[in-house]
C-alpha cells in the first residue's frame, strides 16, 4: 500500500517552526527599516525650477544663510529669499545666463518664483525657527552642510521622535547664538564648561507636551 | 529534494528586489516622501509662501491694501523710519542712541548685508568686483565722509545705481546700527592712516562715543523672556 504522507513531510513542522519565525523576523525588520521617515523621507532631493547652488552661493561665495534667509531669526518661517535677493548681484553678474531666465522672468513680471519645497512638516505639527535659532541650535544640527549641498537635500527624519529626542536633552546640540549659521563651527574643548556656561547664560526649555507642537 | 535550494533561491529573490530597485536609508530621491498614513498632512489653509489657485497672482500671502495701516505700522517717526527729519531733509546723526550693542549689532549685520560686496574693512571689493568686475563703492573716501547719516541709511533702504535696496530684509533699526559700524570703519581707517584727508569731511554721527558708557555695563544676553 502506497505510503500517504512521503518521508519529507516529516520535515514540515520544522519548516513551518523556521518559517513562522524568519517571516514575522523579515516583515518586522522590513518595517522597521523601511517605512522609517529615516527611509521614506531623509534624501528627498526635488530638482529645482533654477539649479541655484548652495554650494556655490555659501560654500565658495561666503554668503550668510541670513543674507537670503533673512526672517529665519524674527519668524517661525525661515522665508525662501524673493527674486529681488538674487537680482541684487543677478542684474550683474552672469545676467544673460540661460539658467537664470527663470528668475529674470520672474523680477520683470513680478510672478513669485516657484521653488519646490524641500522639508514640510504635516500641517498639524507647528515647528518655529525663532526659538532654536535664539536657543543657539545651528541650521546644520536639521539642516546638515547645506554648504556642500548643490542641490538642497532633506537630511533629517523630522519626525516627532526625532524633535523629541533633541527636547528632552538639548545641551549637547547647543552652541553660541553667533555661531547659528557657521556650517563649520566644532564645539571648543572641554564641553562640558561650555555648556554648563551656555545653560547658565540662557537656560532653555523645549516643550515636551504635545500642546507644544500641536495646537 | 528540490525544494531547499528553491527556498534558498527565492529569499535571495526577495532581498535582491529591495537591494535593486529600492535604497537604502538616506538615498537621495527626487520623488516626494511617501507617507503611508496621510492623516492630516495637508490640511486647507494656507501657509506662508505657499502657492494659491484663488488669488490672481498665485500666491498666498497677501500685500496690504492700498492706503491701509497695519495696527502700530504707522511709521510716524520718519527720521527713524525715512532718514529725513519733518522738514524733508536728511538727519545729520543716528536718530537712536549709538552705544556698544548697536556697534556690535551694527557689524554683525553688516557682516551678513553688506560685506559679501562692500567687504569686511568697506574697500568695495567683494563678490560683485571679484567676479563681475563691477566697480563697487569704497566707504572711505571723500564723498561718503560728506554723505550724512541720514543719506547712507536712504541709499541702504532704497538703492541707487547698483546698490540694490535692502530695505526687505533689514529692519529700520538694523539699518542704523549699520550706519553706525560704517561710520566706525571711516574713523578706524583715519586713525590709522593720517595722511587720508581727514579735517574738513570727518565721518559725522558724533554722539556715537558719548553715550556708550550708559549701556555699556547692562548684561548681554536676555534671560529667557516668555516663559
Ligand atoms: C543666495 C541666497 C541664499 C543663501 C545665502 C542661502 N540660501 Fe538656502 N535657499 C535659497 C533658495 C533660493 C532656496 C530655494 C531653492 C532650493 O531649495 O534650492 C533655498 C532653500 C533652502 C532650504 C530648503 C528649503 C525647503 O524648501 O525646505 C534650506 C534648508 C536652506 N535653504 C538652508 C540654508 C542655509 C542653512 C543657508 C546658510 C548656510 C542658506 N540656506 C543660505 C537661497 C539661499
Ligand atoms: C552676492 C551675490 C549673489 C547673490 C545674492 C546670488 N548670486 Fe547666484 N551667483 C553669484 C555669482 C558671483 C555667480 C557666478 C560664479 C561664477 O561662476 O563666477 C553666481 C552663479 C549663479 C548660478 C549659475 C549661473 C551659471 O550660468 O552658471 C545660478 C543658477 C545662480 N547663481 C542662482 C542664484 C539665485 C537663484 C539666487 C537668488 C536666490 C542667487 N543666485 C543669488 C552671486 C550671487
Ligand atoms: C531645530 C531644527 C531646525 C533648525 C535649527 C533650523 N531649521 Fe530650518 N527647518 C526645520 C524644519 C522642521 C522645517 C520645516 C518647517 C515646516 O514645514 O513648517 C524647516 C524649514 C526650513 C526652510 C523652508 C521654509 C520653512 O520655514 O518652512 C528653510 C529655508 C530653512 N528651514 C532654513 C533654515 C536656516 C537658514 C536655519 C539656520 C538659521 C535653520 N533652518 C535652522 C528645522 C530646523
Ligand atoms: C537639535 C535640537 C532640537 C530639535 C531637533 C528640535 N528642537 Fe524644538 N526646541 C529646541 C530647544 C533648545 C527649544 C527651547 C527654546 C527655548 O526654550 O528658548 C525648542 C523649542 C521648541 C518649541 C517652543 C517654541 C517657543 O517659542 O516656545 C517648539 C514648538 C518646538 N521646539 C518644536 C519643534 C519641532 C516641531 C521639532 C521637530 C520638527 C523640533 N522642535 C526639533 C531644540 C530642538
Ligand atoms: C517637539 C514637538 C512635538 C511634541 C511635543 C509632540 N509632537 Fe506629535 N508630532 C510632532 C511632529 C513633528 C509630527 C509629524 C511627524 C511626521 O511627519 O511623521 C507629529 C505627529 C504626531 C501624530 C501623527 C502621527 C502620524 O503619523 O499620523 C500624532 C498622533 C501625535 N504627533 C501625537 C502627539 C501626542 C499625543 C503628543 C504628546 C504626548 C505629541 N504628539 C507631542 C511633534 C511633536
Ligand atoms: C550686491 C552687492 C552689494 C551689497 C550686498 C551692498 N552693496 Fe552697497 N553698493 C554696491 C555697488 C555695486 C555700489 C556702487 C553703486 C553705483 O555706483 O552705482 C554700491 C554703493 C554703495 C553706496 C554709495 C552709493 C553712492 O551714492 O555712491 C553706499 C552708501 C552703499 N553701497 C552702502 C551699502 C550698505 C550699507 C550695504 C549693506 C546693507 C551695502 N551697500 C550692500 C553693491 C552692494
Amino acid at each position: 500500500m502506497a505510503q500517504i504522507f512521503p518521508p519529507w513531510w516529516n520535515k514540515l513542522p520544522l519548516a513551518a517552526a523556521l518559517a513562522g519565525v524568519l517571516v514575522p523576523a523579515l516583515a518586522v525588520a522590513g518595517v522597521w527599516y523601511f517605512f522609517s521617515p529615516w527611509y521614506t523621507d531623509v534624501g528627498y532631493r526635488p530638482a529645482q525650477p533654477v539649479p541655484y547652488s548652495h554650494k556655490l552661493h555659501v560654500g565658495e561665495l561666503g554668503l550668510d544663510c541670513r543674507y537670503c534667509h533673512a526672517s529665519v531669526e524674527i519668524s517661525s518661517v525661515a522665508n525662501v529669499p524673493p527674486t529681488q535677493t538674487c537680482m541684487n548681484c543677478h542684474q550683474v553678474v552672469k545676467r544673460d545666463s540661460e539658467v537664470l531666465a527663470p528668475i529674470r522672468d520672474s523680477a520683470s513680471s513680478g510672478r513669485p518664483m516657484r521653488w519646490i519645497r524641500v522639508h514640510e512638516l504635516p500641517d498639524y505639527a507647528y515647528f518655529t525657527h525663532r526659538s532654536h535659532v535664539a536657543a543657539g541650535i545651528g541650521c546644520v544640527t536639521c539642516h546638515g552642510r547645506v554648504d556642500e549641498m548643490v542641490t538642497v537635500t532633506q537630511m533629517a527624519p523630522l519626525s516627532m521622535g526625532w524633535c523629541l529626542d533633541c527636547h528632552r536633552n538639548p545641551a549637547p546640540h547647543r552652541r553660541p547664538v553667533s555661531e547659528v549659521t557657521n556650517m563649520k563651527w566644532t564645539p571648543p574643548r572641554h564641553p562640558q564648561l561650555r555648556l554648563a556656561q551656555l545653560e547658565r547664560e540662557r537656560p532653555v526649555n523645549p516643550p515636551t507636551d504635545c500642546s507644544g507642537c500641536h495646537r | 529534494m528540490m525544494r531547499r535550494p528553491v527556498r534558498v533561491l527565492g529569499v535571495i529573490a526577495f532581498m535582491s528586489v529591495f537591494a535593486l530597485t529600492g535604497c537604502a536609508r538616506g538615498c537621495t530621491s527626487s520623488r516626494p516622501p511617501i507617507h503611508l498614513n496621510p492623516s492630516m498632512d495637508n490640511q486647507p489653509k494656507a501657509r506662508a509662501q505657499s502657492a494659491s489657485t484663488f488669488f490672481y497672482d498665485g500666491s498666498t500671502m497677501r500685500q496690504p491694501v492700498p492706503g491701509t495701516v497695519a495696527m502700530g505700522g504707522l511709521k510716524e517717526d520718519t527720521a527713524f523710519f525715512t532718514g529725513k527729519g519733518a522738514d524733508g531733509q536728511f538727519v545729520a546723526t543716528i536718530p537712536i542712541a549709538s552705544d556698544d550693542a548697536l556697534l556690535e549689532r551694527g557689524k554683525q549685520r553688516y557682516t551678513i548685508y553688506c560685506q559679501p560686496c562692500h567687504d569686511a574693512r568697506g574697500d568695495g571689493k567683494g563678490i560683485l568686483f571679484q567676479r563681475g568686475n563691477v566697480p563697487t563703492a569704497t566707504f572711505h573716501q571723500e564723498k561718503m565722509f560728506k554723505y550724512t547719516d541720514g543719506q547712507i541709511f536712504d541709499i541702504m533702504s532704497n538703492g541707487s545705481g547698483l546698490m540694490p535696496a535692502y530695505k526687505w530684509p533689514i529692519p529700520p533699526a538694523d539699518r542704523w546700527a549699520i550706519v553706525a559700524y560704517i561710520r566706525g570703519l571711516q574713523r578706524d581707517r583715519q586713525a590709522r592712516v593720517p595722511s587720508a584727508p581727514a579735517g574738513a569731511a570727518t565721518p559725522t554721527s558724533a554722539n556715537a562715543s558719548a553715550s556708550a558708557k550708559a549701556t555699556a555695563d547692562k548684561p548681554a544676553a536676555k534671560p529667557a523672556g516668555n516663559r
